[in-house]
């Protein structure tokens, strides 16, 4: 057991837990979502005393050097000294509009004052403290709410609760924003590739409207995969992205048809990315979606030949308070 | 006169470096196994520590901490250990990086064969 030093006050770690439980415990109100080391929203800074090595698994080299960690996965051995992530915010939404779209996939609409990036995702957190990662669809300097898209699932704590209980006009706690998929315009004439499944759709959505938005000067090509025709629930406004871009390509891609679908491509998402792209080089790439989707994705385009450096992603890890199927 | 690692270009060659080897060691058969993880921004960190360290740049890995590092690698032996060299050469060579430098990093590598193979 060792003790924490947080704002003014001390709290212990019993050994087999982990700071943040002990933080939540303690009454503090501190960022997550997955409590498994994926999302990274518990990040934290520590201003004294020595980390365990598993709570900075993961990070970046550059967040590491400046004392980031997670909450989540940090069992300290010693007295620590911490912080909170100077970067997060956490704001009230108010909910303006409430969807469902085809494809089991709800959309809502909230007023908020966050400050973010297309394609960040945000911890959306239920008044009992339940709360799940979601991703932005909406772009700040297009449109004035932050829209989720959010995944029905048949036994899910905050899917079903946001399906059949939350209304129009309820409020809702927002943390964020974090994540680094998302657009940058460093480089307009590089050429672009996303690809996500199910609502991995949702960040790029984000992503490919606010690199039009910024004059993207090279292709953009986003492959959006589902299971059947009828699940892929951007098709319309992504129909009509590409319509009126001339540098937007947009190729839905299902795994099962009984015909041959108009326009849509029929097999495995990877598979038919990699028929177009055999050679990735110089590209950048964003990949969202389930972890083993995004995975597989991530490593063909680097051996395909993207540099690492150019590959973002966003992994829905289901979160550990899930309760198992 | 400046070190080996200096001369090859510090940290920029050791950024340079990491794609294209962590891409050959993946598409190498004999050993993409060990580093097939799904965590691929971790396993570039630990590629660039090693780069560093066969660069002769700065590092604070010992004998012991090679030993300790590479243990759980079920099965490594000296065929493993030659494809990584390889693999490392190749990448050398095809940054441009000279046959003699490229003999004083493999003698870097092989200095820590025994350790890395726990013998
Ligand atoms: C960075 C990040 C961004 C995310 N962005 C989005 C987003 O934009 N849209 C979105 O819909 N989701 C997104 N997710 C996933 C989301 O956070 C939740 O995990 C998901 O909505 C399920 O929550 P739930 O409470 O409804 O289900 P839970 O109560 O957590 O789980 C219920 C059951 O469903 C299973 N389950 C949960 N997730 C999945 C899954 N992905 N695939 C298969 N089975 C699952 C669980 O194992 C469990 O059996 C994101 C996750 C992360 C980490
Ligand atoms: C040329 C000699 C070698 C040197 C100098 C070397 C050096 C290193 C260094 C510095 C690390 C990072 C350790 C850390 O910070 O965690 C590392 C990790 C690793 N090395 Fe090596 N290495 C060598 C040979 C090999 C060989 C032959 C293999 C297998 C084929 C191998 C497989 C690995 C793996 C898989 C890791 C990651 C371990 C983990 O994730 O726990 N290395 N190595
Ligand atoms: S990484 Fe700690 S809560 Fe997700």
């Amino acid at each position: 057991m060792a003790t924490v030093q947080f704002e003014d006050s001390m709290v212990s770690v019993a050994s087999g837990s982990n700071l943040l439980e002990a933080l939540l415990h303690a009454g503090h109100d501190i960022p997550n979502a997955c409590r498994a080391g994926a999302c990274q929203s518990c990040m934290m800074q520590v201003l004294d005393g020595e980390l365990p090595a598993a709570a900075q698994q993961g990070l970046k080299a550059t967040q590491k050097a400046q004392g980031y960690f997670l909450a989540c996965c940090c069992e300290p051995q010693t007295h620590l000294k911490v912080q909170r992530n100077p970067a997060s915010q956490s704001v009230c939404a108010v909910v303006v509009d409430k969807q469902l779209l085809p494809g089991r996939v709800l959309r809502l609409r909230l007023s908020s004052e966050l400050d973010y990036r297309s394609g960040q995702f945000v911890n959306l957190v239920r008044e009992d403290g339940l709360s799940r990662a979601y991703s932005l669809a909406s772009v700040p300097e297009l449109e004035p709410e932050l829209e989720v898209q959010i995944r029905i699932h048949d036994d899910g704590q905050f899917s079903q609760w946001a399906l059949n209980d939350l209304a129009v006009g309820d409020s809702l706690k927002v943390q964020g924003a974090f994540g680094d998929c998302f657009y940058t315009s460093e480089n307009m004439q590089q050429p672009l590739l996303l690809a996500g499944t199910g609502t991995g759709l949702s960040p790029l959505y984000g992503i490919v409207r606010d690199a039009l938005r910024l004059g993207h000067d090279g292709p953009i090509h986003l492959f959006a995969g589902a299971r059947v025709a009828d699940d892929l629930y951007l098709d319309k406004e992504l129909k009509s992205l590409a319509s009126a871009y001339r540098n937007f390509t947009y190729t839905p891609v299902v795994l099962e048809a009984e015909i041959q679908p108009d326009g849509i491509e029929v097999g495995d998402i990877n598979q038919i990315m990699k028929a177009h792209y055999p050679d990735t080089k110089g590209m950048r790439a964003y990949f969202c979606g389930s972890p083993e989707r995004v995975q597989k994705l991530r490593k063909q385009t680097f051996l395909a030949g993207a540099s690492m450096q150019d590959i973002h992603c966003d992994q829905f890890t289901p979160s550990s308070q899930a309760v198992a199927a | 006169m400046s070190s080996l690692y200096e001369q090859l270009g510090g940290e920029a060659a050791v950024d340079a470096a990491v794609d294209i080897f962590y891409r050959k060691v993946l598409a190498d058969d004999r050993i993409s196994h060990y580093f097939d993880t799904v965590d691929m921004d971790e396993q570039a960190v630990k590629q660039k520590a090693f780069l560093t360290m066969v660069f002769g740049g700065p590092h604070n890995y010992t004998g012991k901490d090679m030993r300790e590092g590479h243990k759980h690698l079920k099965g490594l032996n000296d065929t493993h250990f030659d494809a990584v060299l390889e693999n490392l050469a190749a990448t050398l060579t095809e940054l441009g990086v000279g046959t003699d430098k490229i003999e004083q990093i493999a003698a870097i590598g092989n200095s820590v064969r025994d350790d890395v193979l726990n013998r």
